[in-house]
Order: structure tokens, then sequence, then C-alpha cells
């Protein structure tokens, strides 16, 4: 090849032995059952999609029902058009998602100012990124991706896997904590930042319990196999790793060497194991851990939702509501939570996302509010989401917590195709998001 | 077509073929099944989102290519490195010599090197298609970068592989 060449040359003795190579590995993989890897996923089954057609007639009913029962009131925020709807109906509930282009053709645009730092945070979900004490906590690999790219902690001892990072709502640092085992969730309560952390082949994963005042490390828990019921011999593969914590219990979701999804709770003060309860392989993996002063929730992959009681860490109530949960924010007046639902005509109008809004304490469906979210956050003021893409790039939005509507949208700064954002936190007056193609973090602010 | 026929249709076309590229990375099949499955595992959360993409399979592969990168990183680490370069010498002690020998003349060379070399012999990309794919906003790779890796490597793999020519010869 030369230098200068812009395309590549295939012909090349190299480009031969790495293709053939490439070729020689294909031809040897033994395609793995999708199924068993994320464990029964409802979008796959056959008598599911047969009870979507033979209801489909009562679908248009429904579907029209519930536009009008839930549809904006009069006087009750912006005059719209109606904007035109889909329904899909799962596990018993049907939910209705509003057509994406004319939510955003009628949304109105919010003045936002944004600011983005490069950030190597690797596994995220929304426990890459915890809000407590004033600042940011935020984990981030102690080696770049990779080109020419450098960690904000330079200094990072060699054994180090990764590090929490203290940000200021200004986005600088104000200090890094470098971990052994490879940190993958973070979260804030009780006075303590905590962080859990595996090792790839190593048994047990690590809850290391962070003093945010002096960031040094006040204890670390094992949470192995014999009575924590957890042995992650090894890599289990597929990872969903989630820390959450109240004022008295942490809870932890991570993955047995089955790949099924364990929640642990542990006592903050004593950090012995109140319970450890297992998700059943048909019911998925957990995709969202969250936690307010009634309970913990947990969402997952084939659409289910968990209550968990943190006094006893046991199961308390299971609901499905979608295909999947994508994410989940619990507050003490609300429980959000975006889900998949089936996809419409044309994909780009219904992409098969949808938001509700559920009671805090007991899950009961309070209002489906149609958005096509993929992501949503909210703390105790705020409710923010990341809409479903739309053409054109990624916008966030703004919600009105009382009216379950859109109050405007912003779009997000970097549009290339493909770069979705991995998470989304609502804090400190702004939205945080995360995206881990891009290692970009953006602090988006709403001017008010 | 309906969601799950969709996500399967790209699972089973694309799944061998991106353990076969990101194995170019890796040098180790497990790992790079590891870390495509991974991938898959995090498209199926967002497939109604990224199946309106132009490319869902360039998706799944830089997302494993990212997580590969990462546990390749990982790995690195402490013991764990001894360990995986043994499974790695143990499970391809069977396969043929030439093999062999690309997979150690690429396990010498920097990851950048080994991504840059997949991008553009495999994957079909070109230079600026390269700097595009490892770039990020905040920083950008230089395109005389990306043509330093892909002469590098491939004159260390060029002379890698025919010494062993001379040598069989």
């Amino acid at each position: 090849m030369s230098e200068n060449d812009m395309t590549p040359n295939l012909k090349d003795a190299v480009g031969r032995e790495l293709q053939n190579l490439v070729r020689t590995v294909r031809d040897e993989v033994t395609l793995p059952d999708f199924a068993k890897l994320t464990h029964g996923h409802s979008s796959f089954s056959p008598k599911r999609r047969f009870t979507i057609f033979s209801v489909a007639a009562a679908l248009v009913i429904l579907g029209l029902s519930l536009s009008i029962a839930l549809g904006d009131q009069p006087g009750d925020g912006p005059t719209t058009t109606r904007v035109e709807t889909h329904a899909s109906f799962i596990g018993g509930i049907t939910l209705v998602s509003d057509n994406l282009q004319q939510v955003l053709s009628q949304s109105p645009p919010l003045a936002v100012h944004s600011k983005s730092i490069h950030f190597p945070v690797l596994d995220a979900n929304h426990s890459a990124i915890a809000f407590g004490a004033g600042d940011i906590w935020i984990l981030q690999s102690a080696t770049p991706l990779g080109g020419p790219a450098k960690p904000l902690g330079d200094s990072a001892p060699s054994w180090a896997c990764g590090e929490l990072v203290r940000l200021a709502p200004t986005m600088t640092v104000k200090g890094a904590l470098p971990l052994r085992f490879c940190p993958a969730a973070v979260t804030f309560g009780a006075g303590s930042v905590w962080v859990l952390g595996y090792q790839i082949g190593l048994d047990g994963y690590r809850l290391y319990q962070v003093a945010p005042e002096t960031m040094t490390v006040r204890s670390t828990t094992v949470i192995d196999g014999g009575p924590n019921g957890v042995t992650p011999v090894g890599d289990t593969g597929a990872k969903q790793l989630f820390a959450v914590a109240s004022s008295r219990v942490v809870a932890v979701a991570v993955q047995s060497t089955t790949g099924t999804s364990q929640i642990v709770t542990l006592n903050v003060n004593t950090r012995t194991t109140i319970a450890s309860v297992t998700i059943p392989a048909d019911r998925g993996i957990a995709s969202a851990l969250s936690a307010n002063s009634a309970a913990f929730w947990v969402g997952t992959t084939a659409g289910y939702l968990y209550r968990i009681e943190p006094a006893t860490g046991a199961i308390t109530r299971t609901q499905m509501i979608g295909i999947g949960i994508t994410s989940l924010s619990a507050t003490s007046n609300a429980l959000w939570i975006t889900v998949t639902v089936d996809q419409g005509r044309p994909a780009n109008a219904y992409p098969g996302l949808d938001t509700i809004e559920l009671n805090p304490t007991n899950a009961a469906i309070v209002r489906d509010t149609r958005l096509p979210l993929i992501l949503v956050s909210a703390n105790g003021s705020d409710v923010e989401g990341i809409l479903g893409r739309a053409r054109g790039g990624e916008y966030i939005a703004k919600i009105d917590r009382k009216r379950g509507a859109i109050e405007g949208v912003a779009s997000t700064p970097f549009k290339a195709p493909a770069y979705t954002p991995d998470t989304i936190l609502a804090a400190d007056g702004g939205a945080w998001i995360i995206n881990t193609n891009l290692q970009v973090l953006t602090k988006v602010t709403f001017m008010r | 077509m309906e969601t799950s026929d969709a996500y399967s249709d790209l699972y089973l076309r694309s799944y061998a073929t991106l353990v076969g590229q990101i194995f170019v990375v890796t040098t180790d099949r497990s790992e790079a099944e590891e870390a495509v499955q991974e991938a898959f595992v995090r498209l199926w959360v967002r497939w109604q989102q990224i199946a309106q993409y132009e490319n869902p399979e360039a998706w799944v592969r830089r997302v494993a290519l990212n997580i590969a990168i990462k546990r390749w990183r990982r790995n690195q680490r402490g013991e764990q490195l001894v360990k995986v370069v043994v499974r790695a010498l143990v499970n391809e002690t069977a396969k043929s010599d030439d093999r062999l020998d690309l997979q150690v003349a690429l396990r010498a060379l920097p990851i950048s090197h080994r991504h840059a070399l997949l991008l553009h012999y495999v994957v079909g990309l070109s230079v600026q298609e390269i700097t595009d794919e490892m770039s990020t906003p905040l920083h950008r790779v230089k395109s005389g970068t990306v043509k330093s890796w892909l002469h590098r490597g491939r004159a260390q793999l060029s002379a890698a592989l025919s010494s062993e020519e001379d040598i069989n010869e």
C-alpha cells in the first residue's frame, strides 16, 4: 500500500492474510443462542405476537380511547395540533406512543448552554455517573481507549484499573481515586460514595465505600459466593452492573456466572448482606436500578419492573411494562421509566419508545406520557430525557413534571450518526450526558 | 419486517464475521466473542433506536471494538495477563502455523495499529474514513497518524510473515 492511498488495497499480501484470518475465525465460530445471552426477551415470543394480532382490532379502539383520555386538555399547556399515535398491547397493558416527528416539530426550542469534555468512561449506563455532596461522581478507565486521548488521572498508578473522579458542577476535576478493581457502577447515599468493581478472572465483586470529603476508601466489601450468593468466577461476558444507595441500604445488580441478574442489598453501616435475590432467567437481565424512600426498583431487558423492599431485600411486586425497560428514575413524587414497545410505520415516527410515570410507592401507572424517549432521568425538581433518534440528530427534552408533557427540546452538541448518548443524569439544574463512543461527557444547562 | 426479525437477521448474519474482525485486534477468540456478545446485548437494549441507523452492524463493530480494547487493557493488568496469554496459546496450538505466526505478529503490534489495520484491510475503510472512525469530537486523530499506523503495522506484519516464509523455504 502506498502511504498516500486513500482507498484500501485489498490485493495487498498483508491484507489477504488478515482477511484469510478473519474468514478462518469466522468459520470456526459457533453461533450462540442469543436468548441464552440475555435470558428470554419477550419480543421473540411467538405467543405474544399472536396475542397482538388477535387483538389488533381492539387496539384501534383502545388506542383511540386512550388518545382521547390522555390527550392535552384545553388550557393546560401550549396550543398544539393533536399528535398522531401508535398503540402497542404488551403484557395486558396498552401503551401509546406519540409520533416522534410531530413531537419534535411541535416542541418549542429551549435555550441551553452546553459544555463537553473528553471523558473515557467505558461502562456506560445510568450507574456510570452519580450526584452527591454537591459534585458529580463518575468512573473512568485508568488508561485511554485508544488514539491520542489522555485520561484525567495521568498520575494513576500502574496497578489501577480505573478511577473514581470527582467533578465540580463546572466540570473541573476536583480529585481522582485510583481503584484496583475495575469500577463499573457508582452511586451516592448515606454520606458515602459507593463504587462497584470487578476484575476479569477474579472471584467476587468489590463494593468500595468512599468518603467524599477525603476521597479515601472507608471500607471494601467482597460480594462473593456463599451467603451473598454471587460467585463471578471469571468474566461472565455481557455485563450490566448497577449500584444505588438510600440512607440505610445499598443495592447492587450484578451478574452470576450463568448471566442472570442478582440484586444484592447490604446494610450501609455493617456492610452485611440483607438479601440476595435472582431475577428469573426468562425475565431478562437488569437494565436499570433506582431507589426512592419507598423501595428499590429494578427494570429488566424483558420489560419487567421489580419492587424490592429495602428492609428485607425481598421482591414485593413484579409487573411487566413494555418489551424492555431502557431506563428508570425514582424520586419521592414519581417513578419514571422509558420502555420499548412495538415499532410502528414509519419507523422514524414510531421507533417503539414510550415513557411512563408510575406511582412512587406501588408502581401503579399514573400516566402514559406517550413521549418517545429512549432515556429519562428525574430528580426532585427536574425531569429530562433523550428523545428517540430523530432525523438530523439527537434531542434532549425537558419534561413538564405536572403535565407529563414536553416543555421544550434542545439538540445535543454532537450530531454524527450512530452516536446515541448512553445515559443521562438530571442533576444540579442541568442534564449530564455520557457518550462512550465519542468518549464525551456533556453538561446541558437550560437557560431559565 | 418485525423488530425481532430484523434483529435476529442482523445477529445471524453478522455475529461470526464480527468475531473474526474483532479477533484481529484481540488475537484471542474467546475475548473477541465476549466483546461481540456484549455489544449485541447493548444493541438489544436500544435496538429500537439503533435500527434506524444506516448501518447498525457498524455500530455493533464499533461498540465491540471499544469493549475489546477495554477488556484488553484490563487483562493487561496484573496476573490476568498470564492467564489470557496461556489460554490463547493453548487455544491456538491446534491451529495452523501460519495463523499462529500472524497472531504472534499481530500481538507484537500496538493496539492502535491493529485497530487501523482491521478497519483498512478487513472492513475496507479508506484512511480518511479510519481517521473519522477513530476520532472523537474532542480528540481528532490526524490522517498522517493513521497512515503511520498502517505503514508500520503493515511493515511489521509483512516482515514477520516473510521471515517465516524464508525459514520454511
